[in-house]
């Protein structure tokens, strides 16, 4: 095993308990605010990792180039959905 | 290596079981979209582990896929939800 598979198998292993932690708080979590903090952050931050894992993992320059591309695009995209969605909830709020 | 892939391949299976428990419980529409969106973002990691374990790379493109629509439909959930409220409000009781 070299010493980049170790590296994106550590990073793989990041980012699925980060996802892992995320859905774990949006079960217990018992507000709705207290949820959308909780995936916000850590989901997008898994997904972001595993994207990186993978780029590293294929020895490939177009897909490397393109997993961290999409990294980059979850980077920014995640918080946006969970502002949205937050957004909405605390102006409807009764 | 492979033995790593499978082992993630089931923490994020099991991931998705808890955001489908609160996709079915949610009391707000926002919950059950913040669950769907979580499950999207489950799926693109599902499918870069598989991408890993078949050497298919393609599955990369299919998950970029997954992650572009299920941002846009959250987007528009966040939009919906706060403009059906203000309707209702403008309607009275």
């Amino acid at each position: 095993m070299t010493t980049l598979a170790i590296l994106a198998a550590v990073l793989a292993s990041v980012g699925a308990g980060f996802m892992l932690i995320a859905a774990v708080g949006v079960t217990i979590f018992s507000d709705t605010f207290a949820r959308l903090h909780c995936a916000g952050k850590s989901a997008t931050l898994g997904v972001a990792c595993m994207l990186l894992a993978a780029a590293l993992w294929s020895g490939d320059g177009g897909v490397a180039l393109r997993c961290s591309l999409a990294a980059v695009f979850f980077l920014i995209t995640g918080p946006i959905g969970c502002h949205a969605l937050a957004r909405a909830v605390w102006r409807t709020r009764s | 290596m492979s033995v790593i892939i499978v082992v993630l391949q089931t923490v994020v299976g099991l991931a998705s079981l808890l955001a489908l428990w609160r996709l079915v419980r949610g009391p707000h529409l926002a919950d059950r979209v913040l669950a769907l969106d979580l499950l999207a973002s489950l799926a693109v990691g599902f499918l870069v582990l598989r991408a890993a374990q078949t050497g298919h790379w393609m599955y990369v493109d299919v998950a970029l896929g997954i992650g572009l629509i299920s941002v846009v439909g959250t987007v528009a959930f966040g939009s919906f939800i706060e403009h059906r409220a203000r309707d209702a409000r403008a309607e009275g009781p």
